[in-house]
């Protein structure tokens, strides 16, 4: 019914409609609950207390801080670089320290992180003041790729892959179609919807930059048909442009971007294989906004807008918040009661999002949710025994076989898990959501695939120290072959000092002494005298060693005299 | 028919077919086997090899990884690597189809990977550890304090036993944001399956 009225929208020319679109396979229609969110418009968040910028950047490189603990930083000031990577000060203060605070990681572990106190006046740097550019046309796209690298862009919707990179990248390949993500399927999550509601009109300005700098001969904006007031601004602020709007049916996972490709090109992507491969790149319009933001107004990318919600908050909404923000500060604008023992915090979604273990994580680029539950909202229900219904194959939007994936993972049949596509689970947890045994597949995925790659790490280092060890092996052998040389040709010398009458047959007798002196040790009163050093040393070692243990023992009695 | 003509010709035709088949296959390149795309005319003792850690430390009884590689093509037991662990003695039983068994304790138990540290300090500059090291990652001269480098340590153990004062230790490598890998959910579920038996244990047949 619902593809009946798609085809007359489409036969009409409804704005929306009139691309041709592929269906999503598999995929799960969630209660999305993204109202209560959009009920008021986006709180520009006040300054918190403390930022805290993390070192980490895109996958394992780390961002080298080019500032002291001490120094007096502006606002959109470089604290941190990384390969043409910068990261800045959200706002104006001090940095008050280097430290290892909790980022948001799944593990809990701490990461390096600059902690910055603001001074409350939220100065601008003079740079940022002065960089700003009003025409871009002007301006040659490597310009504009180097202004937005400057700029520390990452994508904000949700790997965070360096903006800057991906451009550039796609410029060497050529992009045919270039896509505008607005697709937000995840529930809760409302922070894009919120942005075009309100901002849609630098959204369009930015996604016309693009447009300049990658000159796609297709751009779309795809944006799921159930946001009527989002669509409106939208429509709106696209006209007399070169972009077309595309609305899409509002299924989960449609807004991964290999699904997106697939519904709006048909075209699928390879094992491994990038969207720049095959002439499509894709952008989300948050990042959008942040590169209108870093050109026309050549601001860095230091804050972004976030849902914050759950049934831990009392009013949810959409606040834009300065990266590094602890989540505790966010929450507290939408709620009285801070979280309690037992709440369950998440940076992301329901299905894809990651658990954060301390509430003064700070908000990162791809933080688009703050998913604060109250402990009974998420209660784990038992895992069951699995009863082959199949709801699983047919939610899954990668076409993959999850149980059969399930079994190979629960054996440790790696290979067979390999072979079976697990590389190309996007882990969106739909057969999560459909599975009525309640098993969690996609935790059995995530630690398979993580395996996989130390997997592949621990190889990749055997065939290193294999090569190592080869090296070793020569060197050792060469240098064996050089000394008795040097030995030999020592001995050919100083034969022939006192010589001139010396035979032939004598000089070979001198080099056979030669080589047979090689095998045998060199120096017989060498090799003892090394022994007893060793001895000594030993002996020596043992004497410091029962002296600090002596003293160490005298020490606790001494304390104990005292008191 | 003149004899000495068909000889000729038959020569001839051997030549002319020798020149094509090395031809054709200088154009097809070496051999490779078709299902894992590896040089064909590579040995099982090679293929075992790049199965093992590489760590050279001789747990097993033999001098560094490819004299065992050798010695299990040969027919020795697959259990006896400490480092590798599990996965190595599955990946071995999986290329070999053999039975996968549990580490043999005799050679040491799995543990988690650690690496050399020399307390610089103590160190009396002795050179023992640098000539004990199979991949050179001790830095250090005569009478001069040694370091390991860690990025090359393999976590082998061989420098502890020769050090004189006994500086060196072997410390576990601490967890990072890259190393850490999600945990598998807690109980394993029960599939039901209907040949269970069958398919269900490491390194099962498929």
């Amino acid at each position: 019914m619902k593809r009946l009225i798609r085809l007359t929208r489409r036969l009409r020319g409804q704005p929306g409609y009139t691309w041709p679109i592929n269906y999503l396979t598999g995929g799960i229609t969630p209660p999305l609950h993204k109202e209560p969110a959009l009920a008021q418009p986006i709180l520009v968040a006040p300054l918190p207390s403390e930022l805290v910028l993390p070192l980490q950047a895109y996958r394992g490189d780390d961002y080298k801080a080019c500032v002291t603990v001490g120094s007096l930083v502006q606002k959109g000031q470089v604290v941190a670089n990384t390969e043409g990577l910068n990261l800045h000060a959200p706002t104006s203060g001090t940095i008050t320290a280097i430290v290892k605070r909790p980022v948001a990681h799944p593990s809990g572990l701490h990461g390096l992180s600059l902690v910055l106190t603001p001074d409350g006046l939220d100065q601008w740097h003079q740079a940022v003041i002065e960089s700003h550019c009003d025409d871009y046309h002007s301006q040659s796209p490597d310009q504009l790729i180097d202004m937005i690298r400057r700029a520390g862009i990452t994508g904000l919707g949700g790997a965070g892959f360096p903006v800057g990179r991906k451009l550039a990248l796609a410029q060497t390949t050529g992009v045919e179609t270039l896509i505008i993500n607005a697709v937000e399927c995840e529930p809760y999550i409302a922070a894009d919807e919120a942005l075009l509601q309100e901002r849609a009109e630098q959204v369009v300005i930015g996604i016309q930059i693009l447009q300049h700098i990658l000159k796609p001969r297709k751009c779309l904006v795809a944006i799921e048909d159930s946001k009527p007031i989002a669509i409106t601004h939208l429509l709106d602020a696209l006209t007399d442009t070169q972009i077309e709007p595309v609305f899409i049916p509002t299924r989960y996972p449609s807004g991964s971007e290999k699904q997106l490709i697939r519904i709006l090109t048909g075209k699928e992507l390879a094992q491994g294989q990038l969207p720049a491969q095959i002439g499509v790149h894709c952008q989300n319009v948050g990042s959008a906004y942040a590169i209108y933001h870093a050109i026309i107004l050549g601001q860095p990318l230091v804050s972004r807008i976030s849902t914050v919600t759950g049934s831990a908050t009392q009013q949810p909404r959409n606040v834009e918040l300065l990266l590094g923000t602890p989540a505790s500060e966010a929450i507290a604008l939408c709620t009285d009661k801070p979280l309690s023992l037992g709440d369950s915090l998440v940076f992301g979604g329901p299905l894809m999002g990651v658990q954060i273990h301390d509430d003064k994580t700070p908000v990162m680029q791809t933080t688009n949710c703050i998913l604060a539950s109250k402990a009974e909202t998420f209660a784990a229900e038992e895992e069951k025994d699995c009863i082959r219904c199949g709801f699983c194959a047919q939610a899954c939007p990668a076409k993959l076989l999850p149980q059969q994936l399930l079994v190979a993972c629960q054996t440790e049949q790696h290979d067979k898990a390999e072979a079976l596509g697990l590389n190309d689970c996007i882990q969106c947890g739909a057969c999560n959501y459909v599975c009525p045994s309640k098993i969690p597949l996609v935790q059995y995925y995530r630690a398979e695939k993580a395996h996989l790659i130390q997997r592949q790490k621990k190889h990749a280092r055997a065939r290193y120290w294999q090569q190592r060890f080869e090296f070793h092996q020569e060197r050792v052998s060469t240098e064996k072959a050089t000394a008795l040389d040097r030995r030999s040709r020592a001995l050919r010398i100083r034969a022939k000092a006192p010589q001139t009458a010396v035979t032939t047959d004598l000089h070979n007798d001198v080099i056979a002494t030669a080589v047979a002196a090689t095998d045998t040790p060199v120096d017989i009163m060498s090799a003892e005298q090394a022994k007893s050093d060793i001895q000594a040393a030993l002996q020596r070692a043992r004497e410091k060693k029962a002296k600090r243990q002596s003293l160490a023992a005298a020490k606790p009695q001494q304390n104990g005299d005292d008191q | 028919m003149s004899e000495p003509a068909s000889l000729l010709f038959v020569i001839g035709l051997f030549a002319a077919m020798t020149y094509a088949l090395v031809r054709v296959s200088e154009l097809l390149g070496p051999l490779r086997n078709p299902s894992t795309g590896d040089d064909a005319l590579k040995t099982l003792s090679d293929t075992i090899n790049e199965r093992l850690p590489q760590t050279q430390c001789g747990q097993c009884g033999y001098a560094g990884c490819r004299p065992y590689a050798e010695a299990i093509a040969a027919g020795e037991a697959i259990n006896k690597c400490p480092p590798g662990g599990k996965d190595t003695i599955a990946d071995l039983a999986i290329l070999l189809n053999q039975q996968a068994v549990p580490l043999d304790p005799v050679h040491g138990q799995e543990s988690e990977r650690k690496i050399a540290y020399i307390r610089e300090h103590e160190c009396i500059g002795c050179t023992k550890c640098i000539q004990a090291c199979p991949v050179d990652a001790i830095l250090g001269a005569s009478k001069r304090m040694h370091t390991v480098i860690v990025s090359e340590c393999t976590g082998c153990d061989l420098c502890v036993d020769p050090c004189p004062v006994d500086c060196i230790e072997m410390r576990p490598v601490p967890q990072t944001h890259q190393d850490w890998t999600w945990p598998k959910p807690g109980t394993p579920t029960r599939v039901i399956w209907p040949d269970q038996t069958a398919k269900i244990g490491v390194g099962a047949k498929q």
